[in-house]
């Protein structure tokens, strides 16, 4: 276990470095982030001297590339190219706010995933089974950054129409949200909808998964056994169903995150939300490869200890799987 | 389908495996010999027969091909022209003083066809509807088209001979599956992207096809080992007779059905990209820049964010049907909710 372990984490850190190479040759082939100081009539030429001696600029880019591995890893990612401005303390700040509504999201989609799935499961073409089936096919259907603006625009219209303020549509806090606990009842006011948006899509994959895997479950022979020597109903999907076809839940979540980071990308920059994902896509608009860089090397490494906690974690939890 | 290794690129394809298994009917010999008449009937006719049973997949095909005409000829169909702007000859100006104000922000009306009203310079949203769907149903099916062609031949080929090539498309997946893909695709659009749809549907392509040759390259795995395949090797057939004549056919069932869901997937893709506005940009039409477009006042003006949404809902929802009826005609194993 240990060693496949090590294994994993060794050929995942030989990706990593694959990938972190060919991302930051890609934008820093492609992009030129002076481009607006040459523009800038008051920019002299020496002070863009200074920045391109500065990162580097005038070496080749696999010299660039070793500049940016050095002031990743001893200078905490280093600082951003045009206002030298340290790019941690920024992302430390993105990533707490993004963390609060991806958390949030993905903890209530479980919950009423599991909800949905099991009792579209055990009901079968009851009309709760239909209700979540199509909800789950509008839900996979339906573009998150549309709903979000949806959102935005039904709350806005019962303002007009009726002048009920029910949630705020932008940012993470009111200009003056207070502290303590007003702080974070000001600043769970102000998630709600974001977090109603994010989750919609895992909802609908997941109770999707978990009927089909329920389902599978419950048609399998032990279960009938279980049935056959008189275990009652309630016992034989909880203990029985329940708990093997959670198992497979487990892969599927994880290998959700990439896509719930996706969504948070899109749900920040609707709701104008201080998170990773807009901090992400602002840097893209000034070509800085240094941000660009940190935010895709911190979601990669996240991505590769959810899958290789989530391997783990399946062996755990099945133990017919082997892992050599 | 407990297998920890599913796949997680693609968006709404639960239940897409790795192992496939074609059934071959057999029943034409069976009922010959009961002496029961029983029309003979192709795998196709089986598989059609199979498909029109799913009612929902029929309907979305219906809608499909309706909106697809009206793509294929918007000059015909849309009222007014993409970026007609109804006041820019100055005789109309002198002739109504108003029409600057009657023409703009208009809510859906019957009134002159604004049946999805008009934007803050007046231009028809229903022709910009038609015209933007037009260029994102273009987008989706070249992607499918680009990427199931070179996801087949790669798959096919590490399947069937693994080695350098499975080994070079394992490691590029690898690659792609640590990043996040929404991430990935807005560095790639962000810097390789003009703007121009052609350029956007390459780079979606790129990253699609991976999915898809993995998929391939499970059946090939599997059905290298057929003894059919043995038989067609020890009649002496070349490699490349075997892989088009013996191997493809036997896949055309998956092959299809994970197109038809790039489809959709493509469509949502290349929406949230545009919407981003890293992907299609004005002057080029397209749903998800249309939404972008009546963002600014989109909470106020409602049906400009409304209508090119609902388009793209529809398309998503009915390509996601038609796929549905499509693995149940083609890939009958792999039907995973019991009926």
């Amino acid at each position: 276990m240990l060693s496949y372990i090590t294994r994993r984490l060794h050929y995942s850190l030989v990706v990593l470095i694959a990938a972190s190479f060919i991302t930051f040759a890609g934008v820093s082939w492609a992009s030129d982030p002076l481009a607006p100081l040459y523009t800038t009539p008051n920019v002299s030429r020496h002070s863009i001297e200074v920045v391109q001696k500065r990162k580097h600029l005038d070496q080749p880019i696999v010299k660039q590339y070793w500049y940016w591995v050095k002031d990743a890893t001893t200078n905490k990612f280093g600082t951003t190219l045009l206002t030298n401005k340290p790019i941690l303390p920024d992302l430390w700040r993105v990533m707490k706010n993004t963390l609060q509504l991806v958390v949030a999201a993905e903890a209530i989609a479980i919950t009423l995933a599991i909800i949905i799935g099991v009792i579209s499961a055990i009901r079968q073409y009851s009309f709760i089974d239909y209700a979540g089936t199509t909800f789950s096919f509008l839900g996979l259907a339906t573009p998150v950054f549309w709903l979000a603006l949806m959102v935005q625009v039904a709350v806005v219209q019962i303002y007009g129409h009726t002048g009920h303020k029910l949630f705020p549509v932008a940012n993470l806090n009111s200009v003056d949200p207070g502290s303590g606990i007003h702080f974070w009842l000001d600043r769970a006011h102000h998630l709600v909808l974001p977090v109603m948006v994010l989750m919609v899509l895992n909802i609908a994959g997941y109770s999707r998964f978990l009927r089909a895997s329920m389902l599978e479950v419950i048609n399998s022979d032990y279960v009938r056994t279980a049935r056959a020597k008189g275990v009652i109903e309630r016992r034989v999907t909880m203990k029985h169903a329940f708990r093997n076809a959670m198992i497979p839940l487990v892969t599927v979540i994880a290998l959700g995150f990439g896509g719930l980071i996706g969504g948070a990308i899109i749900t920040e920059t609707v709701f104008s939300l201080d998170g990773m994902g807009l901090y992400f896509i602002n840097a893209l608009g000034t070509g800085d490869p240094y941000p660009i860089m940190a935010f895709l090397l911190i979601t990669a490494t996240a991505i590769i200890v959810f899958n290789l906690v989530a391997d783990i974690l399946y062996g755990v939890l099945d133990p017919r799987v082997r892992y050599e | 389908m407990s297998s920890p290794g599913a796949d997680g690129t693609i968006v709404g394809s639960i239940g897409l495996e790795a192992e496939y298994a074609i059934a071959q009917p057999d029943h034409l010999e069976l009922t010959y010999e009961s002496g029961v008449e029983v029309k003979a009937r192709s795998q196709w006719a089986y598989a059609r027969m199979r498909f029109f049973r799913h009612k929902l997949a029929v309907v979305s095909l219906l809608i499909l091909v309706l909106l697809g005409v009206i793509a294929l000829f918007p000059g015909f169909f849309a009222p007014y022209g993409y970026d007609e702007i109804p006041f820019t000859d100055p005789v109309k100006i002198i002739e109504n003083p108003n029409i600057v104000t009657e023409s703009i922000n208009q809510p859906p009306t019957l009134k002159e066809w604004h049946l999805f009203g008009t934007d803050q310079l007046g231009r028809d949203s229903l022709s910009r509807v038609i015209y933007g769907m037009r260029t994102s149903l273009w987008v989706a099916l070249f992607v499918a088209i680009v990427s199931t062609a070179i996801g087949t031949t790669v798959g096919a080929l590490a399947g069937y001979y693994g080695g350098v090539i499975d080994n070079l498309l394992m490691r590029f997946t690898d690659l792609v599956l640590v990043l996040p893909f929404l991430a990935v695709l807005l560095t790639l659009a962000a810097f390789f992207g003009t703007g121009d749809p052609k350029r956007v549907a390459l780079i979606l392509a790129f990253l699609f096809w991976t999915a898809i040759a993995r998929i391939i390259r499970g059946v090939f795995l599997s059905l290298r080992e057929k003894e059919y395949v043995e038989a067609a090797k020890a009649a002496g057939a070349s490699d490349l007779r075997i892989i088009l004549r013996h191997m493809l056919p036997n896949t055309v069932g998956p092959i299809i059905v994970n197109a038809t869901l790039v489809v959709a997937a493509a469509i949502l893709t290349e929406a949230a990209l545009s919407f981003l506005g890293f992907g299609i940009q004005p002057p080029h039409p397209a749903l998800g820049a249309l939404i972008n477009d009546g963002q600014g006042e989109g909470t106020r003006l409602w049906w400009l964010v409304t209508f090119p949404g609902l388009a793209i809902v529809l398309i998503a929802l009915a390509v996601n049907f038609v796929g549905d009826g499509l693995r149940d005609a083609l890939d009958p194993t792999q039907r995973r909710i019991r009926a």
